[in-house]
């Protein structure tokens, strides 16, 4: 078994990133605990650790993995409902590359025009129906679900590019 | 047939509005043709980009540890005051590699009785191979040090009377050091034992009295 006090060091190092990641992925705090929780337990029970400069990884990644096996137990409609892949494909990239897109991602959003922008980040920032946001905005519903469906495909251009 | 717009419709619909939707409703909308697969895909991205760039909620790590390490490692009982001041004197002992069960300290400054059953009884076992633990029942000093004396191949010097009556109740393995029982013993108010060369030298600190 891992010794307790170099089990502590990481933890306390990496808990707060791990955590976020995990958060990032599942949309729960309670789910993203248990996940980040069974990655340290597998460490503890292991003799062996990556060295210092890979560690970081290492635990990203068993997050990653962590939240893929969980996604994949859950139900199609809890997947839909937490807006979770119910594919794996989104899920097969490597850690670094899945945080450098949900990065780009942001950053195309935020270059979008208005109103594109303000819907964009009420739909999923504050999760809003198309609904509320057509209240909101003072706007006709369906005119909502268009400039949200281009938005949607001006992301998906850029990241093909 | 349903154009694409009209399932990227559906599939917004179905997300503003899950609970209209049976599972496999939900299944096929999603999976209807690429572009609905594509679209609820860089939905779900979106969904976690926002996620991920907000600003990192403050998270607790401490607390988050002390759930980690109760749940993981094992937990100990909460201890009473006075079972915390027995452990910590039984968890000296235990560090200075003699296991005691109990250790009782009583003075006897009137009797300086040899009582042949506790003559007996030191004779007994400095001759017996000692085996661990050896128990001494109220018991004096001077007869204690024969016996571990004799296992340490040490000698004994008392350099006060009063010393050499105090009486002990304890446990002793022979297994462990002279130097960590002279330790223990050393813990009694009064009382000072040390070791020079072969020689295991005993006197009181507080009332002191000429051995010689």
């Amino acid at each position: 078994m891992l010794n307790k006090k170099i089990l502590e060091g990481l933890f306390r190092q990496h808990y707060s990133e791990m955590f976020h990641l995990a958060r990032t992925l599942l949309g729960a705090d309670e789910e993203a605990e248990d996940i980040v929780q069974d990655v340290f337990v597998r460490l503890m029970e292991t003799d062996i650790i990556p060295e210092a400069e890979g560690i970081r990884a290492y635990l990203m990644t068993a997050v990653h993995h962590g939240c893929t096996n969980f996604i994949r137990r859950t139900s199609m409609r809890q997947q839909m409902e937490s807006l979770l892949p119910v594919d794996d494909s989104t899920d097969l990239q490597p850690i670094d590359q899945l945080t450098e897109r949900l990065d780009a991602i942001q950053a195309y959003a935020n270059e979008f025009t208005e109103p594109h922008r303000s819907i964009f980040h009420l739909r999923f920032d504050e999760n809003l129906t198309l609904k509320e946001i057509a209240q909101r905005l003072d706007m006709n519903q369906n005119t909502v679900y268009k400039y949200l469906r281009l938005g949607i495909q001006q992301i998906r251009l850029k990241l093909r590019h | 047939m349903d154009t694409s717009n009209d399932n990227i419709r559906k599939l917004f619909d179905m997300l503003d509005n899950p609970a209209a939707y049976s599972e496999q409703e939900i299944f096929e909308i999603i999976n209807c043709d690429e572009e609905t697969r594509e679209t609820y895909r860089l939905m779900v991205e979106a969904k976690r980009s926002s996620r991920w760039t907000q600003p990192q909620l403050s998270v607790d790590v401490d607390a988050a540890w002390q759930r980690f390490e109760q749940k993981h490692y094992p937990q100990q009982r909460p201890l009473h005051h006075w079972m915390r001041i027995a452990a910590s004197f039984i968890g000296i002992l235990f560090i200075s590699g003699i296991a005691f069960a109990v250790i009782h300290f009583v003075r006897n400054h009137s009797v300086e009785l040899q009582a042949p059953q506790t003559e007996e009884t030191n004779i007994e076992l400095a001759n017996q191979e000692v085996a661990a633990p050896v128990r001494f029942d109220d018991v004096r000093l001077d007869s204690i040090l024969t016996v571990v004396s004799a296992h340490y191949g040490k000698a004994v010097s008392f350099r006060s009377e009063e010393a050499k009556g105090m009486k002990f109740i304890m446990a002793w393995n022979p297994d462990s050091s002279l130097t960590s029982l002279i330790d223990v013993l050393n813990m009694f108010d009064g009382l000072l034992l040390t070791i020079q060369q072969d020689t295991i030298f005993v006197e009181t600190t507080e009332l002191k009295e000429d051995a010689e």
